[in-house]
């Protein structure tokens, strides 16, 4: 591959090359380069149309001497003076770039936050498992990832003579241990001789020379990562270039000061050059770039093979989004999927339930083309609905009863969730209602959400993580590793709760009033203490007496907030496709990007322009043919995992799994203090799980955190050995009352009509005779003995409620 | 966490556990999948955890004070053991004849005083933030469950196993006896011991337990699976990958539950009634037995709890001795414990299993030097005895030292993480292994260094 640039360079023909070619080329790089200082240095990235040329391309300098370039297309100076720049591959070659040296002969001091702590954070040094963690490791403290650099020059000059030792800066315990040269826990990290190595010695010998280091740092105000988005083969690589925009208008490269991190090892490598290796799986792939607190992200897509010819008709604005990425990367949908498959997967995921029998057969038999999307109706309206996600909130909301005496107004905050969704109350009022809600929960049920989250750290972070999608935990002690979040922000945000207390309303009930106090919050790395702000904004202005929880929630469910419609947008999504546009769902950086995000932002404007309509937004999503393909892969897209090129099964949820299984065997469980015929998705609050170990084993939420990661999705062998020897599910088969009983009552049935019932109940289709085959035989091996046939049927709905087509949502 | 959940998923695909074979018991090795955390060889293949529950006070077993002030002495004696110069509380003769194969480390410190946060610091080896909840998953992992993460899976055999209930104190279950984090895939399994005089005092079994009894007969229960795989392959020519995970876990209870090794061990019948006498006629002593014909058919790591679930203030059989601390100790724990431990370090050592079987004694802290008013000790977790034996750990051995009353350390301090970390080193598990939380941040698994008990 690379020869034949080589032979070009050795015939001397670079500079000659025609110009025919240019087209094909793009250099990412500024026109004019400059390079100042001795230790400076530039990264040169050629870009082809399909592919990085930057590592086979043929970079010249003249005239000689002024600049030296590498094979991977970086370039050093030399000398002072101004060079051109050619690249050149096969016959092609790019329009030249002048690159002027400066300040060649001069020292320049070494920065230490421009490249001491960024070289600490690009060997892992400052990180969390290592010397950043509280308390240092082995002695030896330094600021987590850097973010307070102030406080890592104070840490790497304690004992200073051994860990810094001026004299032979060689010979400072930091260089020794970092090279490996005497005996370092965490390895040898870097090599005696690099760059890097020489860029520590270099620091170190300057030390104590005026003038002192980085007193004039202007900071950064941004950094950006080129190419940030590629199309590229599987196996290809791709060269970045990172620049740093400083406050007073200088830029720098940081190519090889910055962090590189691949959100998916299986998918990207990175290395510390800057060099993404991408691997033989189609998809996108990030890559997460860090200098200093600064982030940015590279995008490369990589297609399973060509673009697609056709694609399906998009039926809508779901469709258009993702088959026009399905065709891109040449990844063929499977088919739509069957009536029947259609109706037991939206059944179960709108309504939390299987499918009656009668449903499933009208379905079936309906005509009309439109029955789709009626059934969508139909479900949307059903109290089922307003169970099952009553359920869902409920959980991220903590409904917690945590105390018997509580179950009263556990109970009513369910009750009140579940109204609302019922009568479908738009989404921004119902944030609004539950972060302004003042008095007692019996008066006003949302306020159990501020029994439930206790304290305004975690109201603030509950809130953000609920409700934006942001995960401010982390900036409670230092700056937001992957986000723009610092702590003053978080800080800002928790004094909107401050001025929230529980008083004595009556004997053994309390109301959370706001009281006429300022609200503040103590950022206890500055000491200060804040009032409430928002991100952005600054401090607000509050007259006397008023709740500052009003001008939050307006700021929260606002239309300016980016936040806000996005997250329920991809909570939702999630709901049905069991994986997040961004995912986690809950989790929206620049660094976690989405997978879609222009479907994303439709999603999100499609809720807005709905006034905030959670139906709406649920009848979008079920009505597009992305919901309803078959998840039986195809040839080519069986490793599909974020496209929806497929329907990804998943496992029923622990409740709607319990219910399941009483459906087909016409059981019933029962639940302490709930009605006899309740269903487990029904269940008000945490404490179920406790006393049914079915819902405990299957992962129901203990409620006690606001992330639906709490719901267990896996399997465990309990989960197992529960579903095959379970005494609750044989006593359920031989109940008098079960469906096998039932069945068997009705002399003048077959055994085929009874087979074919089985089925459209487990399955919600119809049987296949490769089905009625294999129960036939298996029913007729029975001896003609009633015990010995009903055994048989018993055995037959035992298998049929632990397959896979029962077990998943598929 | 994804990083797990990947893992799981590439070790079931590369693992080709179909469902062909559900009817039999298919031992089919997992590909192993433990990545970069395989430091050297390990001396021990398997560990078994006695926990003491309740908090062991380290002047009536392992540390003696016959030198205490008068209001801090003990009213038990001390005997010889078979190491010159080691002596034991007078309660332990059995266990001070099999001196010469135990470590005792005399200088185990932390700052939890409370039974859930003490706990939770020697199982996890970290301090609680922000209190402990059981069954959060942003608990640290336990000790058991990073040596189940750790571990090849093989069919039919569960990575980690706990008995015979999980600690609770007043009710509350306690935090840091599971996965946390690692998720529920790394929970230790829970077992009941199915034969012995139980503790006394509330056992409530509230945590669910694998029973391993058929429902139905097993003839019946192939038949089923039989027909069970017949429907399943139906689907398999066009199955999707999510399903192996579900595939994966249903071959290996139907093997549990046929006959597996793990089932065979679990019926305690088969053994020979002398030896199931010498470990004695307890559910401690059960409970031992049966760690030891668990790690014996492969089961890597088993944690079985010496003391009744429940605390009770004190007032079940736990070590929990704030009252009537010296009768209950010589009637009711010691000599259960003495016979069952012993017994498990014969057992082991006659059948050759001790080198490479390592056993641990773990409790949560010591007891008060002061003797209180109602004739008990009280939690004391500035210093405590805990001890190693077999699985390449040099026998004969006392490491560390406290003071003349047992308050503090004098020599040797060292941490629970110090004792996790020397755990892993014999199990040939990188200490210094990272994983990623929840929330995606990097963590080595144990903060402590292993002691030089080798």
């Amino acid at each position: 591959m690379s020869s034949g640039p080589r032979l070009l360079s050795v015939l001397g023909l670079i500079l000659t090359a025609t110009s025919s070619a240019f087209g094909e080329l793009t250099w990412s790089s500024d026109t004019s380069i400059t390079l100042s200082g001795p230790h400076s240095g530039h990264q040169l990235v050629l870009l082809g149309t399909a592919r990085d040329l930057t590592r086979d391309a043929t970079f010249t300098s003249a005239p000689d001497g002024i600049v030296t370039i590498d094979s991977s297309g970086y370039v050093r100076p030399l000398r002072n003076g101004t060079a051109t720049v050619t690249a050149t591959w096969e016959n092609g070659s790019a329009p030249p770039r002048t690159v002027t040296v400066e300040r060649h002969g001069d020292t320049i001091p070494v920065s230490f936050v421009n490249e001491i702590v960024p070289l600490f954070t690009r060997h892992g040094c400052n990180g969390g498992s290592c010397h950043g963690k509280v308390g240092g490791q082995n002695g030896f403290r330094l600021s987590l990832m850097g973010f307070e650099p102030h406080r890592d020059r104070n840490y790497v000059r304690e004992g200073l003579g051994r860990r810094i030792f001026r004299a032979a800066p060689g010979h400072s315990l930091l260089v020794m241990k970092g090279a490996g040269l005497l005996p370092h826990k965490g390895g040898t990290r870097v090599e005696k001789g690099s760059d890097d190595y020489q860029l520590l010695i270099r620091w170190i010998s300057q030390m104590g020379s005026s003038p002192e280091n980085d007193t004039g740092d202007p900071g950064v105000d941004r950094i950006a990562v080129m190419p940030a988005d590629r199309l590229a083969a599987a196996g290809a690589s791709q060269q970045l270039r990172v620049t740093a925009y400083f406050k007073d208008g200088t830029t720098r490269d940081v190519t090889r000061a910055a962090v590189y991190e691949s959100n998916d090892e299986s998918m990207a490598k990175t290395d510390l050059k800057g060099l993404v290796h991408l691997k033989d799986k189609a998809g996108t792939a990030s890559v997460m770039v860090r200098f200093r607190e600064y982030v940015a992200v590279f995008r490369a897509t990589v297609p399973l093979g060509a673009p697609l010819e056709t694609t399906p008709e998009p039926r809508n604005l779901v469709d258009e989004h993702v088959f026009a990425k399905l065709q891109t990367l040449g990844l063929p949908p499977s088919s739509r999927c069957d009536d029947g498959t259609f109706l037991r997967r939206v059944t179960v995921d709108i309504a939390g339930r299987l499918p009656s029998l009668q449903e499933a057969r009208s379905f079936l038999e309906d005509q009309s083309p439109d029955k789709r999307s009626k059934v969508i109706d139909t479900l949307l309206e059903s109290s089922d609905y307003a169970d099952y996600f009553a359920g869902k909130w409920a959980s991220i909301l903590r409904n917690q009863r945590r105390n018997d005496k509580h179950r009263p107004e556990t109970y009513a905050f369910h009750e009140w969730i579940r109204q609302s969704l019922q009568a479908n109350k738009p989404y921004d009022e119902f944030v609004r209602d539950i972060l302004t809600a003042t008095g007692t929960i019996r008066d006003n049920p949302p306020v159990a959400w501020f029994r439930n989250v206790g304290g305004e750290k975690e109201r603030m972070q509950d809130m953000g993580q609920v409700f934006l999608g942001v995960r401010l935990q982390c900036a409670q002690c230092h700056h937001h590793p992957y986000e723009k979040w610092s702590q003053d922000d978080y800080y800002g945000l928790a004094a909107f709760f401050t001025a929230l207390e529980n008083k004595q309303a009556r004997p053994g009930e309390g109301a959370f009033l706001h009281r006429s106090k300022v609200a503040l919050s103590k950022n206890p790395s500055s000491e200060k203490d804040l009032g409430p702000a928002l991100p952005g904004r600054g401090p607000l202005e509050l007259s006397p007496g008023e709740d500052p929880r009003e001008a939050l929630a307006s700021w929260v469910v606002g239309p300016e907030n980016p936040y806000f419609a996005r997250m329920i947008s991809n909570r939702y999504w999630k709901h049905f496709f069991g994986r997040g546009l961004v995912d986690p769902e809950d989790d929206m950086r620049t660094t976690n990007p989405p997978t879609h995000p222009a479907l994303l932002s439709a999603l999100e404007q499609h809720v807005i322009k709905s006034g905030f309509d959670l139906k709406s937004l649920i009848r979008l999503i079920c009505n597009s043919d992305t919901y309803q393909l078959s998840s039986s892969p195809n040839e080519r897209n069986g490793q599909d995992q974020q496209n929806y090129s497929r329907f990804y099964p998943r496992r029923l949820q622990a409740e709607v799994l319990a219910d399941a299984i009483n459906q087909l065997t016409n059981g019933s469980d029962s639940f302490r203090g709930q009605p006899a015929g309740a269903r487990a998705v029904q269940l008000p609050d945490d404490q179920f799980a406790q006393e049914f170990h079915f819902l405990a084993i299957f992962g129901r939420p203990n409620m006690a955190s606001a992330c639906e990661c709490e719901r267990t999705s896996t399997f465990s062998l309990a989960q197992a050995v529960q579903l095959v020897n379970s005494k609750e599910t044989s006593a359920k088969l031989a109940s008098p009352l079960s469906r096998v009983s039932l069945l068997l009552r009705e002399n003048e049935r077959t055994d085929q009509g009874r087979v074919e019932e089985l089925y459209l109940r487990a399955y919600s289709r119809p049987a296949t005779s490769e089905d009625l085959i294999i129960a036939r035989r298996h029913l007729d091996e029975a001896s003609a003995d009633p015990a010995a046939r009903r055994a048989s049927y018993e055995d037959l709905v035992w298998a049929l409620l632990n397959s896979r087509e029962f077990i998943y949502n598929h | 966490m994804d990083h797990h959940l990947h893992y799981t998923r590439r070790q079931i695909l590369q693992s080709s556990v179909g469902l062909a074979g559900l009817t039999l018991p298919s031992w089919m090795q997992m590909q192993a999948a433990t990545e970069q955390a395989v430091s050297a060889a390990p001396s021990a293949k398997s560990c078994i955890v006695l926990f003491l529950w309740g908090g062991l006070a380290q002047q009536e077993s392992f540390d003696p004070k016959p030198d205490a002030q008068s209001e801090y002495k003990s009213r038990f004696g001390e005997i010889p053991t078979a190491t010159p110069g080691v002596q034991f509380c007078e309660y332990l003769p059995l266990l001070a004849k099999h001196s010469e194969k135990m470590a005792i480390v005399r200088s185990v410190h932390h700052t939890q005083g409370a039974h859930s946060s003490g706990l939770y610091k020697s199982m996890t080896g970290r301090d609680p933030i922000g209190g402990t909840r059981a069954r959060n998953r942003a608990n640290w992992p336990s000790m058991t469950s990073f040596l189940g993460r750790f571990q090849e899976r093989t069919a039919g055999v569960p990575n980690a196993i706990r008995m015979p209930h999980t600690m609770y104190d007043n009710g509350a279950l306690m935090a840091g006896d599971d996965g946390g984090w690692l998720g529920s895939d790394y929970d230790p399994v829970m077992l009941r011991i199915p034969d012995g005089t139980p503790y006394q005092g509330t056992i409530r079994h509230t945590e669910p337990a694998l029973d391993l009894t058929l429902g139905v007969k097993s003839d019946r229960f192939k038949k089923r699976l039989l027909m069970l795989d017949q429907i399943e392959r139906r689907l398999t020519a066009n199955g999707a990958a999510e399903y192996h995970e579900l595939d994966h876990f249903r071959q290996m209870a139907a093997d549990m539950l046929v006959s597996s090794p793990v089932k065979e061990a679990y019926d305690l019948s088969q053994e020979d009634p002398r030896l199931r006498a010498m470990y004695g006629d307890h559910m401690g002593g059960q409970g031992m037995l049966l760690a030891r014909r668990l790690t014996e058919v492969g089961v890597p790591v088993v944690q079985v709890v010496c003391a009744a679930e429940d605390l009770q203030g004190g007032y079940s059989d736990t070590f929990d001795t704030h009252h009537n601390h010296f009768p209950k100790m010589k009637d009711r724990l010691l000599p259960v414990f003495d016979q069952a431990a012993s017994a498990l370090l014969t057992d082991l050592d006659q059948r050759g299993q001790l080198d490479e079987t390592l056993v641990v004694f773990l409790t949560e802290f010591g007891r008060t030097p002061k003797i209180n008013g109602k004739g008990g000790r009280d939690h004391h977790p500035a210093v405590y005895s805990v001890a190693f034996a077999g699985g390449g750990i040099q026998g004969g051995q006392i490491y560390g030292s406290s003071d003349k009353n047992a308050a503090l350390p004098t020599s040797k301090a060292c941490t629970p993480a110090d004792l996790h970390a020397t755990v892993y080193k014999a199990m040939g598990i990188d200490h210094r292994a990272e994983l990623h939380d929840r929330e995606g941040r990097p963590f080595i698994i144990c903060e402590g260094n292993p002691l030089p008990l080798f």
